[in-house]
């Protein structure tokens, strides 16, 4: 009997075990400088491997006590199909929050799902995905959310938005615009509000606080 | 007065034979510790010391590597093409690198060139190794006296804090410890803590 238990307890041990995985970054440039206190500077031809995510840039700077990550100019991170474009990208692998600025953020989101085309999303060839610019991107990996600020500009399903802040939450498929948001639907209806949510599963949306009426263009 | 002379030649024989035994005491114990002083004769300001089985280098008054070594070779016709220029070290056990006196890097290493004018020494099929578990091993490394650095003209590998690390060539500057990799860097950082798969 206590045989079977020890048995079984090492089996879960073993398990355990197995589901974990050593995570590591993988670096690679064409020259790198260490200094002192875990500090490490590399530039020219710079590639940051880190679980599904592969970034380029041209040079970048690692702590190793803090786990931070900064990379500059020419930053393009790449995430299964999802990319991101600016001149600065800080990342917290602890806690794996990316912060991306500098000029104007270009990034390209496929909603859940879609990455692989799965599902519905390579229906008629066409694939879900948001397309963005604005001034900075937050990414928190973990939760799934990204949340653009700055002048935000986003397309998505021929719909045209301008906002302030513009929030993915890849769990609830919703995407939320807040502060002077202006949305160009495809059927050329637009409209303006403080904050708008729109779900990205049917395709609905709610609209706060709107400011003027909501107005069909070419209407009677 | 014959027995004069007698005396005298006697004397003088046996002060001879003393001076010639005293001669080959002296050179006896001269070739059993040998020692060489290269440079500057000046209390501590002596660039270069072989005596026994260790050669160490020495900079500003301080000692800055020292390797034991059972054979000391001066070629001939070296790569220097005069005598003297370049010393071979060959056998060698170990060798370290010191900073404030203190332990700072110990090697390995198959072969060791110095070269006397520059005081640099060449090392050969290298693995040096840190306290704490870091270590960078290279066909060719090169410690330049005047700059305080250790060069590596050809592909280098290590471990340093965590890091694996692989590039084509290498500068370690001895006195910031500042570590220069260049061509094809490669670096693996490992993380604390673990992920889910």
């Amino acid at each position: 009997m206590n045989r079977k238990i020890i048995g079984l307890m090492l089996l879960l041990v073993l398990i355990a075990v197995s589901a974990t995985a050593e995570r590591k970054v993988f670096i690679d440039a064409e020259t790198a400088r260490f200094l002192e206190d875990d500090v490490v500077h590399f530039e020219d031809g710079v590639q940051i491997r880190y679980e599904e995510m592969i970034i380029n840039a041209l040079r970048g700077e690692y702590l190793g006590e803090e786990e931070e990550l900064t990379l500059e100019e020419n930053v393009v991170a790449v995430q299964r199909k999802n990319q991101v474009k600016s001149e600065k990208m800080w990342m917290d692998l602890q806690e794996e929050y990316i912060f991306f600025s500098g000029g104007r953020v270009e990034t390209l989101y496929y909603l859940r799902g879609q990455e692989n085309g799965e599902e519905n999303g390579e229906e008629n060839g066409e694939e879900r995905m948001v397309e963005m610019w604005s001034d900075t991107l937050e990414m928190w990996e973990q939760r799934g959310e990204v949340l653009a600020k700055g002048s935000v500009e986003a397309l998505h399903d021929d719909m045209e938005l301008e906002a302030d802040e513009v929030l993915i939450e890849e769990e609830k498929d919703l995407l939320t615009a807040i502060g002077n948001v202006y949305v160009i639907r495809p059927d050329g209806s637009w409209f303006r509000a403080e904050k708008a949510e729109y779900n990205m599963e049917d395709g609905t949306m709610v609209a706060y606080k709107m400011e003027s009426e909501f107005e069909l263009r070419g209407s009677p | 007065m014959t027995y004069f002379k007698m005396r005298w030649k006697m004397i003088l024989l046996l002060s001879i034979f003393l001076i010639l035994i005293g001669v080959g005491v002296m050179w006896y114990f001269q070739s059993r510790d040998f020692v060489l002083d290269l440079g500057e004769q000046e209390e501590i300001r002596f660039h270069f010391r072989l005596g026994g089985n260790e050669v160490v280098g020495w900079s500003r008054g301080e000692m800055i590597w020292r390797i034991k070594v059972q054979s000391i070779i001066d070629p001939e016709e070296g790569g220097s093409g005069q005598t003297g220029e370049e010393l071979i070290l060959q056998d060698i056990e170990e060798g370290y690198f010191y900073r404030e006196g203190e332990v700072y890097i110990t090697f390995t290493v198959d072969e060791a060139h110095y070269h006397t004018p520059t005081e640099d020494l060449t090392l050969f099929g290298v693995r040096m190794e840190r306290p704490g578990g870091d270590w960078l091993e290279s066909d060719k490394m090169i410690y330049s006296k005047e700059q305080e650095s250790l060069h590596s003209p050809v592909k280098v590998i290590g471990e340093m804090s965590d890091t694996s690390i692989e590039a084509e060539e290498m500068t370690v500057f001895l006195q910031t410890e500042e570590m220069i990799f260049t061509g094809g860097v490669q670096m693996i950082f490992e993380l604390e803590g673990e992920t889910d798969e």
